[in-house]
């Protein structure tokens, strides 16, 4: 959880701005240090600089100012030629040891196994304190730049990674070089090449927490690699994509599983976001907007339990929490949907037998089939996506529908549908219904479509065959349904019989006229008796018309005096009756839904008063009902177990010696 | 086999009273029993426990101790002096006053020819035994404070007493105390009693006390041995065995524990006192444990004697709890012809007359819906609320009689069925009865009631007719010994007694003598009834044999000896008497007999079971059979019926009706007074 964040000091250049380091200890100081403003040391709590060091003219910070092992001592390179080694008490760098050493300096770490602080040069080198005057040979080439560099320790050693960048032939070549330093041997090192297929390497950071350890790679596409750091260092593992990167997302690594990523893309009102990623599950976990826009530089900074953003002139800190990185936090984060052509996780597995029968993954041919339908310019025309559709039934097997429905290729292909204006497809909808391919998400678009387009059919195979339609969608239908005339549903007549739906008139018990036919009847029916949730259906009843509303009512009132007490159950098994319950449910709906116009409209005063009478008798009804239940349960509990008789003083028995 | 209605009836208010103290005679082996109204009885341990005699107690006499000396029961109490009973006539022989108030303790010494009392007033005064009955000796010296318990030494020279914080060691011959024993006290305002005192003969004193501790003491060196906290609170009672290597002790702390005098280590000759076992089978107080035999007996507040068999022999069934329902006394006497039942009570009689129904069912323990309610006819309350001792009713319900240690009282009495619900009663006294007619130990009468019959308190037969009021006695044969039992053939023509002897005499009424007798027996007879139609006596025994008698033949019938060479060891083994025998008007080669616990209908006509059968599942046999379907293999001449507990009386009424008179434990129980707090676990 990534919290708002607050102002914690200003910086008068954006370029200004070396690093925010973390002090020791996750303590509440950070260190930032600038390069001609001198180094600051900030309390985050009180937001305030405790301790300032300024720099003489002339004077450039060149390196991250950070503390030694001891937690007292800073250490910092000026001008990339020499480097000062001043305590917190000190009230001017000057005051501190200054080493200077051959060679320009690129930066200067701390290792926890190192006692001396271990400096790293422009041209790779790497070496301790004590060596400065005599670096070792360069690592790198000539036109080899330093992008990166950070250590750690593993395993009681320390290491120092470089990454590194060069131009061969047009292309940038990246480097990674690791060199392991251990308390009584040398220097090791090993070195790997980085891919650089997936576009230009926008950031990197170093999960040294993990271990072993590994660093992150971000890459322009999205793609997020890590490199175990042990052993060579060609193991380099595709992660995620991680959506919405810019090409000026800068990361930086926040705990054990999570890294910070800046510029997301923007939101609705076009600010900028920085998010929290889950490395181990690949979701994003949360996001915060920045308060204004930040500059060029996208840099981020993790420290203690802030992350620190520069943006515009100030440095701002947000606070955050790293959630456990567990499933059930990472419940629900997924955004994308799985692409069918890649193929990261192995299908499932089924056990049968003592063999194991791998379910086939989907058909090449259905595969590029589908393709071909998604994309509305392989196939304009009516014939032309039948036909498809036909080879793409044919080649899907039946178990494999399900699986299509939660895939990147269906949502695309209903969102096509949705929008193809040339024709109307209507078998390969039903199909699609009928098979369960619909995703869940898009049901709402599909129903509207198909309502727009006033296919009734459609709209039957809708109601029974996909389970859960969204409020929003039933109401409209319900709407629809409303709206039209007899005449319409008359179409379906031959349709609703085959699906089972007996006739209204059949089933009418009292005197009154039913207020539509049996065919419109049936589908309200399938409204009534469809799932939905009070509250949800509620704001979407708001919006019927008010003439649409008496109607219903109507026919509810209709239903309520022509059912039986006998059908009073909860549920009716069948779609085309509703049983009382369901019917007096939508009576309150309705109710609630337009309850101010239902009292002033004049219209609704017989309807209403129809309604109060019997509903008072079915009351008076159910009173009874109740003192009768009340003499039931006596007589149940009478002639239940038999109790043992307590006998009194006196008794006459019958005795029965054998 | 047997199908009856039966007219439950739980009316009678039967409370039994608390045990106060326990008195065994070795000799006879007799332990003697009184209870809280001063009332003595005497049981009979050879006879597995049966309870012979029943000594009335008056009312302003408190029974505070006993003891048996030379075959003669002596008690004291807090009345002050020392009563003799005569256990022939069930009365008081004579008293003695101990002029020193009331007495607390007796005891007699070894050679059973004196008797010590503790007293009130701090003095023991021994008494010499003599024919004519107890003989002031002399009185040891005073000491302040009354004692409460002793102990004579077997050698006859020394003697303990307990008093208030104190025991003392007296000398016979001197008069003056030897030593004297202190006792701490708990609570520094709290006097520590010693309830009781036991001695052994090497002069091991044990002592029981009202802080709940039971301590040995050596009595030559005057020094504590050991000292228990055996008990929550007071130890009222301690005896020790005869060897003096077991000790009991109980108190209001209900468990009865045990301590032996062994070695500590195995073949070690250092021995010393240690507690065994602890037996919690009393819910209240204790108030006397005696040792009689190889058993030990205990009795309280819950009026039941519990006796618990000392030796460690496995197997045989250790300890027994006797219910506290009179056993020779019938407390409740039914008046078939009438349906009229009396209950008698300690000073008043009680009748009722028994409720009827007109439904009729075929299920078994199916309760039949009322027509009438039984309904209280008539309190009859005994003249000065004298302890009426027996008590009878003839069978039509005309003539009630009672009698308490005075003389007897007859009454005329008449039901008048009206249209109203309750009945009119009319009761008469008959006040012409004859002086020669003396009170009675046990009452009959004859059918109809034209004859009452009495045996007297001095061993005779009277019998008068209750139109002529003329007495005529009878008298046994042989030794005059107390009869307990009495019964009349239907025709009137024989009568039938038995006594503690173990002699069941038949008399010829009309011919105003005695007719035969029975083989006698080896244990005492427990009831005994003619039948109705043959005129056989069926006498039940305490060693649980039933003996049918044909008194014109005056032998056993054929079918009695082959009952008693048929009887099944289970039953033999039963330890509850037998309280009554009667029989089915309808179905004559039917015995019903019952004791507390069980009924049980002996057919005549059906064969006698195996030796080793069991004789109490016959119902669940019948059903496994009924799915198997078998012949009757199981079909046996003893039909047992356990639904009812306790039993006081069961009678057969009218037509295959049967009156059974229940008085159930927890109805017993409801009315004592509450135990010692016992903190359970979880409570």
């Amino acid at each position: 959880m990534v919290e708002r964040g607050f102002f914690l000091c200003t910086v008068s250049n954006a370029h200004n701005l070396i690093a925010v380091t973390r002090t020791a200890s996750d303590s509440d100081n950070v260190i930032v240090s600038f390069k001609n403003e001198g180094v600051a040391i900030y309390k985050i709590s009180d937001q305030k600089a405790i301790l300032t060091w300024s720099t003489k003219k002339g004077q450039e910070i060149t390196s991250p100012t950070h503390y030694m092992g001891d937690g007292r001592t800073l250490i910092t390179v000026f001008n990339k030629q020499y480097i000062r080694i001043w305590n917190q008490e000190d009230a001017h760098i000057e005051q501190g040891k200054k080493y200077s050493g051959k060679g320009s300096i690129y930066k200067t770490l701390c290792l926890p196994t190192v006692d001396e602080p271990v400096i790293v040069f422009e041209n790779g080198a790497v070496t301790q304190l004590a060596d400065l005057k005599d670096p070792p040979d360069p690592v790198l080439y000539d036109d080899e730049n330093i992008l990166y560099c950070d250590g750690g320790g593993h395993d009681g050693k320390s290491y120092v990674l470089v990454l590194s960048r060069r131009e061969v032939s047009g292309k940038f070549v990246i480097r990674a070089l690791v060199h392991w330093i251990a308390v009584n041997s040398g220097s090791k090192m090993s070195e790997s090449q980085l891919q650089s297929e997936a576009g230009d390497l926008l950031s990197f950071c170093l999960m040294d927490k993990k271990s072993p350890p590994e660093f992150l790679t971000l890459w322009s596409d999205g793609s997020l690699r890590s490199t175990r750091l042990t052993g060579s260092l060609d193991h380099t593992v595709k992660l995620h994509n991680i959506p919405d990167i810019t090409p000026s997302s800068r990361m930086c690594s926040v705990g054990e599983n999570h890294v910070a990523v800046s510029s997301l893309k923007a939101g609705e009102n076009g600010e900028e976001r920085i998010g929290l990623w889950n490395v181990k599950f690949g979701t994003l976990h949360s996001t915060q907007t920045l308060p204004t826009k930040m500059d060029e530089d996208k840099r981020i900074f993790c420290a203690g339990s802030h992350i620190f953003a520069l943006c515009g002139k100030s440095i701002y800190a947000f606070p955050y929490t790293c959630p456990s990185s567990d499933l059930a936090t990472s419940l629900g984060k997924y955004t994308t949907l799985r692409d069918l052509k890649e193929t990261l996780v192995p299908k499932g597995t089924a056990w049968e037998g003592r063999n194991v029968i791998l379910q086939e993954s989907l058909n090449q041919n259905a595969l590029s089939v589908l393709e071909q339908l998604v994309d509305a310019k392989k196939t304009p025309t009516a014939k032309s996506f039948t036909s498809a559709f036909n080879t793409l039934t044919k080649n899907t097997k039946k178990n494999q529908w399900q699986e299509l429905a939660s895939s990147l290729q269906m949502s695309k292909l209903i969102k096509r549908i949705s929008e193809e204006t040339r024709f109307w497809p209507q078998q390969e909808i039903k199909q699609l219904v009928l098979l369960g391919a619909v995703p869940s998400g898009l049901v709402s678009t599909l129903i509207s479509v198909v309502v727009s387009h006033e296919d009734l059919s459609v709209l039957l195979d809708c109601h029974n065959h996909l389970t859960d339609i969204p409020e929003p969608a039933i109401v409209q239908c319900l709407k629809f349904y409303l709206k039209q005339e007899e005449a319409t549903f008359s179409r379906c007549t031959k349709q609703l019989q085959q699906l089972g739906s007996s006739s209204l008139i059949e089933n009418n018990r009292s005197n009154l006229e039913p207020p539509f036919g049996s065919e419109k009847a049936a589908f309200i029916n399938l409204i009534l008796t469809s799932v939905y949730n009070d509250v949800f259906i509620l704001d979407s009843l708001r919006a019927i018309d008010f003439d649409q509303v008496l109607l219903l009512m109507k026919y509810l009132f209709y239903q309520l005096s022509s059912l039986s007490a006998a059908l009073a159950t909860h549920k009716s098994g069948s779609r085309w009756q509703p049983s009382l319950m369901q019917v007096v449910d939508w009576l309150s709906l309705l109710l609630d839904a337009h309850c101010q116009q239902l009292i002033l409209s004049p219209d609704a005063r017989t309807l209403l008063a129809d309604l109060h009478q019997v509903v008072e008798s079915q009351v008076q009804f159910y009173d009874e009902l109740v003192s009768l239940e009340a003499i039931l349960s006596q007589l149940k509990q009478k002639c239940g177990l038999p109790k043992k008789q307590c006998v009194g003083l006196y008794s006459i028995e019958v005795l029965h010696i054998l | 086999m047997g199908e009856f209605l039966v007219h439950h009836v739980r009316l009678f208010d039967f409370v039994p009273k608390a045990i106060h103290c326990l008195a065994s005679d070795e000799d006879t082996q007799r332990l003697a029993v009184s209870r809280s109204d001063g009332s003595v009885e005497i049981w009979s341990a050879k006879d597995n426990w049966f309870q012979e005699k029943i000594i009335p107690g008056q009312e302003d006499q408190s029974v505070e101790a006993l003891v048996w000396c030379q075959q003669r029961l002596f008690s004291g109490g807090l009345q002050g002096d020392i009563t003799e009973y005569d256990l022939m006539q069930l009365s008081h022989k004579g008293t003695h006053p101990s002029n020193a108030g009331a007495v607390w303790c007796l005891v007699a010494n070894s050679k059973q020819t004196h008797i010590a009392a503790g007293t009130e007033e701090g003095c023991i005064v021994i008494f010499e035994l003599t024919e004519e009955g107890l003989v002031y000796d002399k009185a040891l010296d005073r000491q302040e404070g009354r004692i409460l318990s002793l102990a004579w030494h077997e050698g006859g020279e020394m003697m303990v007493s307990g008093g208030i914080d104190n025991i003392r060691i007296w000398s016979v011959q001197s008069g003056h105390a030897v030593q004297r024993l202190t006792l701490g006290r708990q609570d520094r305002n709290k006097d520590t009693i010693v309830w009781s005192i036991a001695v052994t003969q090497d002069f091991t004193i044990i002592s029981g006390d009202s802080r709940g501790k039971t301590t040995f003491w050596n009595g030559k060196q005057g020094t504590a041995l050991k000292s228990y906290q055996s008990h929550k609170a007071d130890v009222l009672s301690v005896c020790a065995s005869q060897d003096g290597t077991s000790v009991f002790a109980s108190g209001v702390d209900p468990a009865l524990a045990q301590f032996e005098y062994t070695a500590a280590q195995a073949n070690s000759d250092w021995k010393m006192w240690v507690r065994s076992s602890v037996r919690n089978q009393h819910t209240h107080d204790v108030r006397a444990v005696t040792i009689a035999g190889d058993s030990v007996i205990s009795g309280g507040v819950d009026c039941q004697l519990i006796v618990n068999k000392i030796t460690k022999k496995k197997g045989n069934k250790r300890w027994r709890r006797i219910p506290p329902v009179p056993q020779s006394q019938q407390l409740v006497d039914v008046a078939p012809d009438a349906n009229v039942v009396m209950f008698q009570y300690t000073d008043f009689l009680e009748l009722w007359k028994l409720g009827s129904t007109n439904k009729t069912s075929d299920k078994d323990g199916e309760i039949l819906q009322l027509k009438n309610n039984p309904v209280k006819l008539l309190q009859l309350k005994s003249k000065g609320n004298e302890t009426i001792v027996t008590s009878a009713i003839s069978s039509k319900a005309n003539f009630v009689a009672y009698s308490d240690s005075d003389s007897i009282r007859l009454y005329q009495v008449s039901i008048v069925e009206s249209e109203e619900i309750t009945p009119q009663v009319s009761v008469q006294r008959l006040r012409d009865v004859p002086m020669s007619l003396l009170p009675a130990h046990v009452l009959c009468f004859a059918r109809d009631g034209g004859l009452l019959i009495s045996a007297a308190s001095n061993g005779t037969i009277q019998y008068m007719s209750t139109d002529k009021l003329e007495a005529v006695t009878i008298q046994p044969p042989g030794k005059f010994a107390p009869i307990h039992l009495l019964a009349v053939s239907a025709d009137q023509r024989f009568l039938a007694t038995g006594d503690h002897d173990s002699n069941v005499h038949v008399y010829d009424l009309q011919k105003q003598k005695h007719h035969c007798s029975l083989p006698h027996a080896d244990s005492q007879p427990t009831a005994l009834s003619f039948h109705p139609d043959t005129g056989d006596l069926v006498v039940a025994y305490c060693d649980q044999k039933i003996v049918e008698f044909n008194t014109v033949d005056k032998e056993y019938t054929s079918w009695c000896r082959q009952l008693l060479s048929h009887l099944p060891s289970q039953w033999s083994r039963r330890h509850s008497k037998i309280n009554h025998i009667a029989f089915n008007p309808k179905a004559p080669h039917q015995i019903l007999l019952h004791d507390e616990q069980m009924l049980c209908i002996l057919d005549k006509t059906q064969p006698f079971p195996s030796s080793d059968v069991n004789l109490y599942n016959k119902s669940t046999l019948h059903s496994q059979q009924q799915q198997k379907s078998k012949s009757g293999t199981l079909e046996h001449c003893f039909h047992m019926c356990t639904r009812y507990k306790y039993l006081m009386h069961v009678e057969t009424v009218g037509d295959n009706y049967l009156v059974v008179v229940e008085r159930t434990p927890s109805s017993m129980t409801e009315g004592l007074p509450p135990a010692l707090v016992k903190h359970k676990f979880g409570t």
